[in-house]
């Protein structure tokens, strides 16, 4: 397995070695895609959690109009995926798109189980996993309710990783519930 | 106001129809073989029928995306020109209601007996139509890094009304959203 460190620093809030979890390890494949192409898309069963090698990734759902509404991104070492549809086996309501040609691991849902059933380590990993999303989620709501669109753009510009910074603007304006017109104002403001 | 194409939309939408494809699967084959009506299609007829709409543009589609050139950036939203639009918003229906009715010309009449349908002749057609429905998923793909502006084709009314290919694969999903309605309420009627 090529790639024991990247999952060694995704899975960071575990202790995980080649030694320990060699199942676990065996687990992951590699799966490539081109710029602009579905991961997953809105409708189908998501059947892989992924871990990002390299690339940009918008999740997004679609409006009633059939415009994007980006509702977050992975990169280069994070997580990646539908998650509910996932997890509970359902047509997805987002799409997944690669933004840049994107390098990933991904595992199904028969070995993300069994992850479980025989390494018992990984309920602290979801425990704490599933509680930062969580709490990440309601920080994106409270700031997007009571946020300005400046104080939006200023407050994710501050935290917003380099790798982010090369994608398309509209993404990221989507992401912050503003036009890319506003998006591009505001950058003007700031440089 | 003219109907924008956005790939991205209709990939969902026949995913949705797809979906729907799964639970009509799972129904007895003999609800698709009774006509509610004597002149009303019953639901293996209807199936037949988007088939048959479906293969009229399959070797015109192919024939334009393979002179396509390809474009860097995604093809996010496509206005449609204003013969292809007033067509296509006729078709989807709306709230469950099939509006604007319409008579099919003769080459598009499913032609099958009726009383002679088997459930595997039912199940061939269902097999079909997913198919089918794969290969406009296909084609809206290859619409989404093209530019399928410079090459444009006759429709099957005739030369009157011509489609670039993702004016086409629009006709077909909005055509095909109508007649899965209908499936289901012919289905609906001959179930009671």
């Amino acid at each position: 397995m090529k790639y024991e460190q990247l999952l060694i620093n995704a899975f960071r809030n575990i202790d995980l070695s080649v030694e320990t979890h060699p199942e676990f390890f065996q687990m992951w494949e590699e799966v490539e895609y081109g710029r602009s192409d579905f991961i997953t898309s809105s409708g189908k069963i998501e059947r892989h959690f992924y871990v990002v090698v390299s690339g940009v990734q918008a999740i997004y759902i679609l409006t009633k109009e059939g415009d994007k509404q980006v509702i977050g991104f992975s990169f280069d070492g994070s997580f990646s995926g539908v998650y509910d549809s996932f997890l509970m086996e359902k047509p997805s309501y987002y799409f997944l798109e690669a933004l840049a040609p994107t390098k990933l691991l991904r595992i199904n849902k028969q070995n993300y189980d069994r992850m479980f059933e025989i390494y018992p380590v990984f309920d602290r990993w979801g425990r704490l996993t599933h509680q930062d999303l969580l709490v990440g989620r309601v920080q994106r709501e409270i700031e997007l309710i009571t946020l300005s669109a400046k104080e939006r753009y200023e407050t994710f510009m501050d935290r917003c990783p380099e790798k982010l910074r090369t994608i398309p603007q509209k993404y990221l304006a989507s992401y912050l519930n503003m036009t890319p017109e506003t998006f591009s104002r505001l950058r003007k403001e700031k440089s | 106001m003219r109907v924008q194409i956005k790939p991205t939309h209709q990939i969902q939408r026949i995913n949705s129809l797809l979906n729907q494809l799964d639970e009509l699967n799972k129904i007895n084959p003999e609800a698709f073989m009774k006509r509610p009506h004597q002149k009303v299609w019953s639901g293996a007829e209807v199936l037949k029928h988007m088939i048959m709409a479906h293969a009229a543009y399959a070797a015109k589609i192919d024939g334009a995306l393979g002179k396509l050139n390809s474009v860097k950036d995604e093809v996010e939203a496509l206005p449609t020109r204003a013969i292809p639009s007033f067509l296509i918003k006729r078709f989807p229906p709306k709230e469950g209601e099939i509006r604007f009715k319409m008579k099919t010309t003769k080459s598009f009449k499913p032609v099958l007996e009726v009383d002679k349908l088997s459930k595997e002749h039912v199940q061939e057609l269902l097999d079909k139509m997913k198919e089918t429905l794969h290969q406009l998923s296909g084609w809206v793909e290859q619409t989404r890094k093209k530019d399928v502006l410079p090459v444009r084709f006759n429709s099957a009314i005739g030369a009157i009304v011509k489609f670039n290919a993702s004016e086409a694969c629009e006709f077909i999903l909005c055509h095909n959203e109508r007649h899965f309605q209908q499936v289901k309420n012919t289905i609906g009627e001959v179930d009671h």
